[in-house]
């Protein structure tokens, strides 16, 4: 496994993953994704266009339900993501994992996915089985506002739906402080195996920043 | 002195308070929660839910303390934390004299975000009775669920009469924004976190250091 210098672990949470047992050598979790300092290119996206210029990600002005993602190259069975977000006026932010590799058109079949949704008053976890959209969890007492002038904060999203582990969570990073846990839903087996992971949002200006990191096994 | 590694500094500041003067050798670690929480001693109301790096406060409004008792009397001690407000009236960290108390505080001092009446304060306990020592208005945390994560830290010297609060917003460094030489207090015997409740979250790094 590889690890960013020790600057950088904070922002990545790498200790605090390897504290919890969601990292390290024990957990078998490789880095699939490394986006330290520069976003790689996508494999592909839909809706409101996102471009890349090296640290940032960020959508164009259009407001349309939208994704971009990349292929695993492989089946996981166990992701951590992890991701900075900045929602400029956008209706909510996140991330997922697809059962299937990246398509054309919408991401919906099949994903579990987490966000900040300012615009509903939440943040949310749940999945999409087919197309439909089933909330699994959801935190109304802290969340990132939607605003040009919000600070930038992080997202994380552990799955691990193996049966026998069936463990889903939502972490936050809201500053300089240690990432925390803000969601957990245990039980969940719709999807145990993943091929692709996403960047959600519905345009705006939005903007993902690294460190974006997907870890897997 | 034993120090954490040099990734965790950004977040405890022992960097900036060790080159400050206010973290110095002889000062041990007393409560070091760098990923977890641990277990607190006693609590006053209703008790924060520790889930690894956060400790999250119940729905309600009561004024609130959940608590370590320390090795020992100090007379020097430097706590940090960080606070995630939600819609809390006020949340902050303090020293008590005596070991935590069996119901209200009584004989401390605290730093508190205030972020109902848009202010920082320090403040003293004397007798059951809360009294102002130093506060500000030039900059707070605010208490709105989209408010981020603040830390603030409280430095008190019972040899030299001073006090002083600090705060850090964002990735910038500690700063202090008040300071007091009161002299009712000398030494203490626990650390608590203090709140109203309100889904309030108390966060990792969480470090006290005294001697």
């Amino acid at each position: 496994m590889t690890y960013h210098p020790l600057a950088e672990t904070h922002d990545t949470g790498t200790s605090y993953w390897e504290s919890l047992g969601l990292l390290g050598a024990s957990t078998g979790m490789a880095p699939i994704i490394t986006a330290s300092t520069t976003i790689p290119a996508f494999d592909g996206q839909d809706g409101t266009a996102m471009t890349i210029s090296d640290s940032v990600a960020k959508a164009t002005t259009g407001n349309a339900e939208s994704w971009a993602g990349w292929n695993l190259g492989a089946t996981y069975t166990k992701l951590l993501i992890i991701a900075y977000v900045q929602p400029s006026t956008g209706s909510y932010m996140g991330i997922g994992a697809k059962v299937d590799v990246i398509p054309v058109g919408s991401i919906k079949p099949d994903a579990y996915q987490t966000r900040y949704a300012d615009a509903y008053g939440l943040a949310d976890l749940g999945k999409y089985v087919g197309t439909s959209w089933t909330g699994l969890a959801s935190e109304t007492t802290i969340l990132q506002d939607s605003a040009t002038d919000a600070p930038v904060w992080g997202l994380a999203f552990y799955l691990d739906p193996t049966l026998g582990s069936e463990v889903l969570k939502t972490f936050f990073k809201a500053g300089s402080s240690q990432w925390f846990e803000a969601m957990e839903v245990t039980g969940d087996t719709a999807h145990t195996s993943f091929q692709s992971v996403y960047l959600r949002h519905d345009g705006a200006s939005c903007r993902y920043i690294t460190p974006i990191m997907v870890w897997g096994a | 002195m034993s120090y954490a590694p040099s990734t965790f500094h950004a977040g405890t500041g022992e960097d900036f308070f060790r080159k400050e003067g206010f973290l110095v050798d002889g000062m041990a670690p007393l409560i070091t929660a760098r990923y977890t929480i641990p277990a607190f001693d006693d609590y006053e109301a209703t008790d924060l839910t520790i889930t690894n790096s956060s400790a999250k406060a119940g729905t309600g409004a009561a004024t609130s303390w959940s608590g370590w008792n320390l090795d020992a009397a100090k007379t020097k001690l430097l706590a940090i934390a960080y606070i995630a407000p939600s819609t809390t009236d006020w949340a902050g960290i303090g020293f008590h004299e005596g070991t935590l108390p069996t119901g209200a505080l009584d004989e401390s001092y605290q730093a508190i975000f205030y972020g109902n009446q848009a202010r920082i304060a320090m403040s003293e306990y004397t007798g059951g009775s809360i009294t102002d020592i130093d506060t500000t208005s030039t900059i707070y945390q605010d208490d709105v669920i989209s408010s981020p994560v603040w830390g603030i830290a409280l430095y008190v010297d019972g040899d030299s009469n001073l006090q002083k609060c600090f705060i850090k917003s964002g990735t910038a460094e500690w700063a202090e924004v008040l300071s007091d030489t009161d002299s009712d207090h000398t030494s203490f015997q626990s650390f608590f976190l203090w709140h109203d409740e309100a889904s309030v979250r108390f966060i990792t790094p969480i470090m006290c250091w005294g001697s």
